[in-house]
């Protein structure tokens, strides 16, 4: 008897072990929250604040959405800044067309590229960090090549950048995302190639058109963000989209999503992560806060996320 | 004996011919001696940097600290050097990237998250550590008198060697084995009483000598190094990573401490090739980008295109009879 | 009297004694408002240089009694568009940035236009004449400062030209920027009207082993090549590197360096003899008169009534190691270029109504190495 309440109590113990862990990264997106409402004197769910915090959020929640179905691949892609400032090049090409094609440009730019790497990866069978990397070096010497400098859209085109228009079509991405990534067969996919591939392959799921599908909409969503980048500042240049990879990879991580790719990645650690840097982002910036802080902080507490919510036990071997 | 004359022929093929086509395109700028030795001579650090990484890479461990920690090595290097000269310098870039290493190791160890993770918060707070140490100017200078190590042949001596030393733990050390142990397979290593951990974290410290040497050569050569944030650092490891990956695709036919080399070499044959035939800078990552994926397409379909080689050697065979 | 007559008697009195009361306050009214300015600038950045145009900037600003707000920007353009959306959210009653691009104006006039706030241009020019026009005509731009980049360029080639100069490598900063497209245009038009032969010119080093990689590439593969001309570069210790990379191969001083914009080391190369001429010394001069323009903007005394106003510094030219290190002492310290006194007493019309285009022309012509020595020597 007393070794059954004995064994309960540890149950109940470990099971809110592993609920904490789990919802770590949302628990450490209220601390944030709370934290800096508190320090910015209530600035930072202003109104007008939110609407930065918004801007922040949108063009790596936009990313971080389709990035997942390749983390749970347990793929990295590296050329997605590349992507971004690639086919806003091209779609500033295009305006002098017609500014009609500045959107399918962009579209279709996106998809290509993301298509290259879907290819690369999933029948060439180049490892997605180098592969994506070369990729990665590619479009951005050809937008440099191409921009020769930078090229400019006409202003009638910022009406794209109502906040209306974008969280629209954050919430038909995320609409499109979601209902993938958890109620498809293809969200499961994902998973079960992450998982093991082998066994997928065995369990009847096409290996590679998963992975190339996976890569493609993560370039056409990199389209879509470099449409919107394009439109907000009416110009693309080299650096449009620079490090963009960085921010993408950051925010996933920020919320709680693991590299080994499988059935541990949850769809709305991509959320949790993009509005955990965007909130971060502006709280620091309110308090004034310089840049070289700001720098230590994100590192600081990215480390800190992952130590706290990573699941050792499931992750067998951790390189 | 012949074997090793016929792989080496080989392995000195690939910049061999990469050198004949530039040679075609520009031959006046490309036929001089002094050109070959200022691409050799420019292949040095990157090569070392890439014998940093590569300890990393067997082990299967991702690491984006190289960059930064070998800021922060230079930056205590020059800072040293003004202090104590030359001895200042070596010692304290040495012992500074060792010991940056080392925690870097550590935390690895402890902290037991993917270091891809680690390694990319950690160049965060590494890259502002080395900003710090720079100081008001945000880069160290040292004085020409100890930039000795940087010019020829000082600094050929020099990469000689560090490549004896690469060789010699690479090949020849129980190590080493562990190390490719760790890297093939985690788990059995484990198993047949490997002290995973301790490699993992050997492997950082091995890396950090060589990023120390690279941090020397670096400060040497430049006479400076400076500081950088907001993940500059991270891309100082791309290129040498492009060397080593191609170096694995050689290993068959040469060592990897001669294929890094050969690798790295090939690469500044392009580079200059294409300065030297007025194109403009920005093909060069055009270039970079798709010779690795090249090489990478090739190398991971090996055995698909010898299949397909037998498979046409075959209907060839019956298309005869 | 009754008590109504003298209750309205009484407020009569009471209300044009407060009417002439309001007017001595306004007349009394030493300052202007408070204020604010947002001021996009990478923070992060420990380059001196970059610490000082922060340094100005602040102590325009607060000459007047404003507030600077630093956000920290990448300084693209879509950083920057990103950076005017949040200082718009936070108040600012101006901002001023260094653009990324022409291209990049029109959409941050509209945003400022739709907020009500004034922005200025530190800098750049604009280049592009219908952006420029369409700027122009805008009242929500108050101007800015900027450098001839173009004639600057052409100089420099010219001067390295007659210094024996024939085939040249250049360096400078990525493509796009104004400042770059412009520096680059005029090295070609100098380069042919002096007859030089630019040879190639590799853009946006930031890394002093990319800028050792540069030059010994152009050594390797230009063995004629004469002239080494930095047009621009963000690499921290560039001529140091450059300078180093030549002495490797046997080529200092016998290859000619020069350089747009001065950076801290030019005194020792300059004294050695293997750095040869240099134009520049308006980073901190320009963003500190660009944030005047902006600030007597906002507190209602803009320096050109009508439309923006418009100044173009001066390069300076450093000739010797001495001027290099008063340039070090005066402009790379931690004390503007001006004091927030003498900007409070030269440049802010509210408290020198003297101050117009033509005066504040004349201020900077003025501007020298030598004049912060002057006023700043103790």
């Amino acid at each position: 008897m007393m070794e059954n309440s004995k064994e309960l109590s540890l149950a109940k113990r470990s099971f809110t072990k592993e609920k904490l862990r789990n919802n770590f990264a949302f628990l450490g997106l209220l601390l944030v929250l709370i934290l800096f409402e508190i320090a910015t004197k209530g600035k930072l769910l202003g109104q007008r604040n939110l609407m930065n915090i918004f801007n922040n959020f949108f063009g790596i929640a936009l990313c971080a959405m389709m990035y997942s179905f390749v983390m749970a691949l347990g793929e990295l892609d590296l050329s997605v800044g590349a992507i971004v400032g690639f086919s806003a090049a091209m779609a500033a090409f295009s305006s002098e067309i017609s500014i009609f094609l500045i959107l399918p440009t962009a579209l279709f730019t996106g998809l290509a590229v993301g298509f290259l790497n879907g290819f690369a990866t999933a029948y060439l069978r180049v490892e997605s960090f180098i592969g994506t990397l070369a990729v990665s070096f590619i479009f951005r010497g050809l937008t440099t090549y191409f921009l020769n400098g930078s090229v400019g859209i006409p202003i009638a085109m910022r009406i794209f950048d109502k906040n209306e228009i974008k969280i629209a079509a954050l919430a038909a991405v995320l609409i499109i995302s979601c209902l993938l990534y958890e109620s498809c067969a293809f969200g499961k996919h994902c998973r079960a190639v992450g998982a093991s591939h082998e066994a997928a392959r065995q369990s009847g799921v096409n290996v590679e058109r998963t992975r190339l599908l996976a890569f493609t909409m993560v370039g056409a969503v990199c389209g879509l963000v470099g449409f919107f980048t394009l439109v907000r500042a009416c110009t693309a240049s080299s650096k449009t989209g620079n490090s963009f990879e960085f921010d993408v990879l950051l925010a996933v991580l920020f919320g709680g999503m693991p590299l080994s790719g499988g059935w541990p990645v949850k769809y709305r650690a991509a959320m949790i992560g993009s509005l955990a840097m965007a909130v971060l982002k502006s709280g620091m910036s309110l308090m004034g806060i310089d840049g070289l802080t700001q720098q230590i902080v994100q590192g600081v507490i990215l480390i800190a996320v992952v130590v706290i919510s990573f699941d050792r036990r499931n992750a067998g071997v951790i390189k | 004996m012949k074997k090793i004359v016929i792989n080496l022929l080989k392995t000195l093929s690939l910049p061999v011919i990469v050198y004949l086509v530039f040679l075609v395109i520009c031959f006046e700028r490309f036929s001089n001696w002094n050109c070959v030795y200022t691409i050799f001579l420019q292949s040095i650090i990157p090569t070392i940097t890439a014998y940093a990484v590569a300890y990393g890479n067997i082990c299967g461990i991702f690491d984006f600290t190289i960059g930064s920690r070998l800021v922060i090595s230079g930056v205590v290097g020059g800072l040293l050097a003004a202090e104590y000269g030359m001895a200042g310098m070596i010692l304290g870039a040495l012992v500074s990237a060792v010991v940056v290493s080392a925690i870097t190791g550590i935390l690895n160890w402890i902290l037991r998250i993917p270091s891809l993770v680690l390694t990319m918060g950690l160049t965060m707070i590494f890259e502002i550590v080395g900003t710090k140490l720079a100081g008001h100017y945000g880069f160290v200078q040292i004085d020409t008198r100890y930039a000795v190590l940087g010019s020829s042949p000082n600094i050929v001596i020099v990469f000689i060697i560090s490549a004896v030393l690469f060789y010699f733990i690479v090949n020849h050390t129980v190590f080493s084995y562990h190390m490719r142990a760790v890297g093939s397979n985690e788990t059995i290593a484990k198993n047949s009483g490997i002290k995973t951990d301790v490699v993992k974290w050997k492997s950082f410290l091995y890396g950090g000598i060589f990023i120390g040497i690279a941090a020397i050569l670096t400060l040497s050569q430049s006479g400076s190094v400076g500081a950088q944030t907001s993940l500059g650092s991270v891309t100082i490891v791309f290129k040498p990573l492009i060397s080593i990956l191609l170096a694995l695709v050689l290993q068959r036919i040469c060592n990897l401490t001669f294929g890094i080399f050969i690798a790295q070499f090939s690469l500044n044959i392009i580079f200059i090739g294409l300065i030297a035939a007025g194109l403009p800078d920005t093909f060069q990552n055009v270039v970079l980008g798709v010779f690795l994926l090249a090489v990478m397409i090739l190398f991971q379909n090996a055995d698909r295109l010898e299949a397909l080689r037998a498979r046409t050697k075959v209907q060839n065979k019956m298309a005869s009879v | 009297m009754n008590l109504r007559k003298f209750t309205a008697c009484a407020m009569t009195v009471a209300m044009t004694a407060s009417l002439f009361a309001g007017v001595s306050v306004h007349a009394e009214n030493a300052d202007p408002e408070p204020f604010t300015i947002g001021f996009p600038w990478d923070t992060a950045n420990t380059d001196p240089t970059w610490i000082s145009i922060y340094n100005n900037v602040k102590a325009a600003v607060e000459a007047a009694g404003g507030e600077l707000i630093n956000v920290v920007t990448d300084n693209s353009a879509d950083g920057l568009i990103d950076n005017i959306s949040e200082l718009i959210s936070r108040d600012v009653d101006g901002i001023l940035f260094m653009p990324a691009s022409d291209s990049m104006l029109p959409a941050v006039d509209a945003m400022c236009a739709d907020a009500g706030v004034y922005w200025g241009t530190m800098f750049r020019t604009i280049s592009d004449e219908d952006i420029r026009e369409a700027m122009y005509e805008s009242e929500w731009f108050a101007g800015g400062c900027h450098e001839d980049d173009e004639v600057c360029a052409a100089n420099i080639v010219k001067s390295m030209a007659d210094m024996g100069v024939t085939d040249l490598g250049v360096i400078n900063i990525a493509k796009g920027d104004t400042s770059s497209d412009l520096r680059d245009k005029g090295a070609a038009e100098g380069a042919e009207e002096a007859g030089v032969n630019i040879l190639n010119t590799t853009y946006d080093i930031s890394v002093t082993t990319d800028m050792t990689k540069a030059i010994e590439s152009y050594i390797a593969a230009y063995p004629e090549m004469n002239g080494i001309l930095v047009l621009g570069t963000y690499c921290e210790a560039a001529i140091p590197t450059i300078e180093k990379a030549l002495a490797d191969h046997d080529k200092a001083g016998d290859i000619k360096v020069g350089r747009i914009d001065f950076e801290s080391s030019l005194g020792e190369y300059l004294s050695e003899g293997t750095f040869h001429v240099s134009y520049g010394g308006q980073q901190q001069i320009d963003p500190l008169v660009s944030a005047v323009i902006l600030v007597n903007r906002v507190i209602g005394t803009p320096i050109v009534e009508e439309g923006p106003a418009n100044i173009i510094t001066p390069y300076l030219e450093l000739t010797s190691a001495e001027e290099a290190g008063e340039f070090n002492e005066y402009f790379l310290g931690d004390e503007a270029v001006y004091t927030a006194e003498e900007i409070k007493d030269t440049m802010i019309k509210f408290y020198n109504p003297d101050i117009d285009a033509a005066y504040m022309d004349e201020l900077i012509s003025t501007f020298s190495i030598a004049d912060v020595v002057e006023r700043h020597s103790k």
